[in-house]
């Protein structure tokens, strides 16, 4: 059908992505149709996104997703003219055939040229797409116009689409400007460059990092934006109700962070409806509305962002939680009889760990609660629990709104430079080492009101002897709080962070490598493992 | 010169094909718009000599563009683009003073006609 249009790579490319915008779309207006059957914006969005879908596939030249979508098209329309009622299985029904879309754009992207309409029972939702048609229609025209509205789902503005790996280029070329400002500075501390030219240096790398890190930015609503779908999905299946409330979809950070929320927050949600959500009838039994709620949250906290999974669910019984430790001989008796509750609840991050004794088809068995620690802490992210029986559990991620550059903390042991991400310090302080008292054969320190373990940087590090001077800083990663020992407090700089190469693979206690003004490599701290 | 094209389609896809398939037989693609009433801000914006304008748009439909368009621009040379299945839209369009209509999936050879014919005083 396509005789004579060139189909260039790039063409290709941005039919993938403009009909994977296009499939998202179709799925946003179903869920605002199954909630409210007579919303005309979204029937009149959705007719236009099947229309579009046909058009840009028919050019593809993909005849087979073309036709199939003109079918999804020309019910639509029927729809929006008032000739079919939409009813909740005319609803499944389009679900089903977006399903089918989307499954033959997968084909399509994975280097199938003629993707078919197969498989997930297709066949029929063609079939039942035509008999509603025909039940409805008397067969003519199959496109009024469309009406002007307010169209709230169309997210095209005017933006630029730029190729990643320019902007990793471009990222990476500011960071070797930091790294040399960095060492101008250390010139200009000796004298040898005057110092107004420095701070002209210094106004326009900052500004061009600033802005480069904004290049990088975008809304968590792409990743969030997909799971209204799924966590309807997963609780039909389970036969539960849910209800889903986003917020804070327009947070930005950094695509690198953004682009790695996906799994963690599924195992979140997935959990959320599969454990944490009770049967309809459990619900109203225990006066609890039928319909359980899940709160999928984004914000800026102190320099951080906060992302959260909320649900008014069974919560987790902390004393059923530790006897199943102790069953799987995760924790013994004697260590279990020395954790606070929170403690307690923490114990669901070990691997392999489930408190549901029977594997459902969603969660499967292993909960996953391990994987979603291990992708936040390689972001440097934190995450924590909370859970009230009976009430509902929350799971909170802090996580850094940037991975490329951040402000550090410069620490030394023996002549060694270690950098430790500002985020993570709360202040520095002055030891006394008559106050650190020894409590269970493991040194403390009580700061504020808090006893706080003293933990050794040439320790945590391996270096040989005790730390000499009195200087230490207060580390926190979310709840957990702890004194680290230093020989001293260099000071404060904008570190460029770099992976140590994959030759070395992960490096316990050690999350990176930055250089510093002298040129020197300094390792960062990880310290989310250092504090476990 | 180059004949200078404003493309009006609201998929991005739609819209690199055309420019690729103008700018290959000599067209010049001078600006683009993703609904109606970009359309028509941009027809008063760049003054192309041809608009290729799709229907179905959001915002403002291309059959609104186009009257509004004409409406302060008799002389404006406007081609409709449409899928099949649209004829009694295009019949609109044609009565409200589109030169001519292409439909889609396009065909180089008839869109690059349409084109041509527009530019020396034909209409369909």
């Amino acid at each position: 059908m396509s005789e004579g249009i060139e189909i260039t790579q790039e063409l290709r490319q941005a039919f993938i992505s403009e009909a994977q915008e296009y499939v998202q779309r179709l799925n946003d207006c179903l869920l605002e149709l199954e909630k409210n059957s007579g919303d005309a914006d979204a029937l009149t969005e959705m007719f236009r996104a099947a229309h579009s879908l046909k058009g840009m596939a028919a050019t593809m030249g993909l005849d087979g997703m073309a036709d199939f979508t003109h079918e999804v098209e020309s019910v639509m329309q029927a729809i929006k003219d008032g000739k079919i009622a939409l009813d909740e299985e005319d609803t499944c029904l389009f679900f089903a055939a977006v399903d089918a879309i989307e499954n033959m754009l997968d084909q399509f992207a994975a280097g199938n040229d003629a993707p078919a309409v197969r498989g997930l029972g297709c066949e029929q939702v063609t079939a039942q797409l035509k008999a509603l048609l025909e039940a409805g229609t008397t067969g003519e025209g199959t496109e009024a116009k469309v009406l002007e509205h307010s169209s709230h789902l169309n997210g095209m503005d005017h933006t630029v689409k730029v190729e990643t790996a320019k902007l990793d280029e471009l990222i990476n070329l500011i960071g070797q400007l930091v790294i040399a400002r960095n060492r101008l500075a250390a010139f200009c501390e000796a004298g040898d460059v005057p110092e107004e030219a420095l701070q002209e240096i210094d106004q326009a790398t900052s500004g061009l990092q600033d802005l480069a890190m904004r290049l990088r930015m975008m809304p968590i609503q792409s990743v969030f934006r997909r799971f209204p779908r799924m966590v309807r999905d997963v609780a039909a299946e389970l036969g539960k109700k849910v209800r889903l409330e986003i917020s804070g979809g327009d947070t930005e950070l950094d695509r690198a962070v953004v682009g790695r929320m996906g799994e963690p927050l599924v195992h979140l949600l997935r959990n959320a409806v599969d454990h944490g959500i009770e049967p309809p009838a459990i619900r109203k039994e225990l006066g609890k509305p039928e319909e359980g709620l899940v709160r999928l949250s984004a914000r800026n906290e102190g320099g951080r962002v906060v992302v959260e999974v909320q649900d008014d669910g069974a919560g987790i019984d902390p004393q059923r939680l530790l006897e199943k430790a102790i069953a799987k001989g995760v924790v013994s008796e004697t260590e279990a009889r020395q954790l606070n509750e929170s403690q307690i609840l923490e114990l669901i991050f070990l691997p392999g760990f489930s408190t549901k004794e029977q594997a459902t088809e969603v969660s499967g068995r292993g909960v996953g609660m391990d994987i979603v620690r291990n992708v936040i802490a390689s972001m440097n992210g934190v995450v924590e629990v909370d859970s009230k029986p009976g009430l509902g559990t929350t799971i909170r991620m802090h996580l850094p709104i940037t991975l490329a550059i951040v402000k550090a903390m410069l620490l030394k042991a023996q002549e060694e430079i270690f950098a430790v991400p500002l985020e993570f310090i709360v202040e520095n302080i002055l030891l006394d080492n008559r106050a650190v008292k020894s409590m269970m054969k493991r040194p403390v320190m009580e700061w504020r009101g808090e006893v706080l373990p003293v933990v050794s940087l040439r320790e945590a590090v391996g270096l040989q002897g005790q730390c000499t001077g009195a200087s230490a800083v207060i580390l926190q990663t979310g709840k957990r709080k702890a004194v680290l020992e230093v020989d001293e407090i260099v000071g404060q700089q904008e570190i460029v962070m770099k992976s140590i190469g994959h030759f070395l693979g992960s490096v316990k206690g050690i999350s990176g490598a930055t250089i510093l003004g002298d040129g020197r490599v300094s390792l960062i701290l990880d310290i989310a493992s250092l504090l476990n | 010169m180059a004949t200078s094209v404003l493309v009006v389609d609201d998929t991005a896809f739609m819209r690199l094909t055309l420019k690729n398939l103008l700018t290959k037989n000599g067209f010049s693609v001078v600006g683009e718009a993703e609904n109606g009433e970009d359309a028509v801000q941009k027809y008063f914006e760049l003054k192309p000599d041809v608009v290729t304008m799709d229907i179905t748009m959001p915002k403002m439909d291309g059959i609104v563009a186009l009257k509004s368009i004409l409406q302060r621009d008799p002389s404006a040379k406007i081609i409709v683009c449409s899928a099949m299945g649209q004829k009694p839209l295009v019949i609109e369009a044609l009565a409200s003073g589109a030169k001519d209509f292409i439909v889609k999936p396009f065909q180089p050879d008839r869109v690059v006609e349409a084109l041509n014919k527009v530019m020396s005083g034909g209409s369909a």
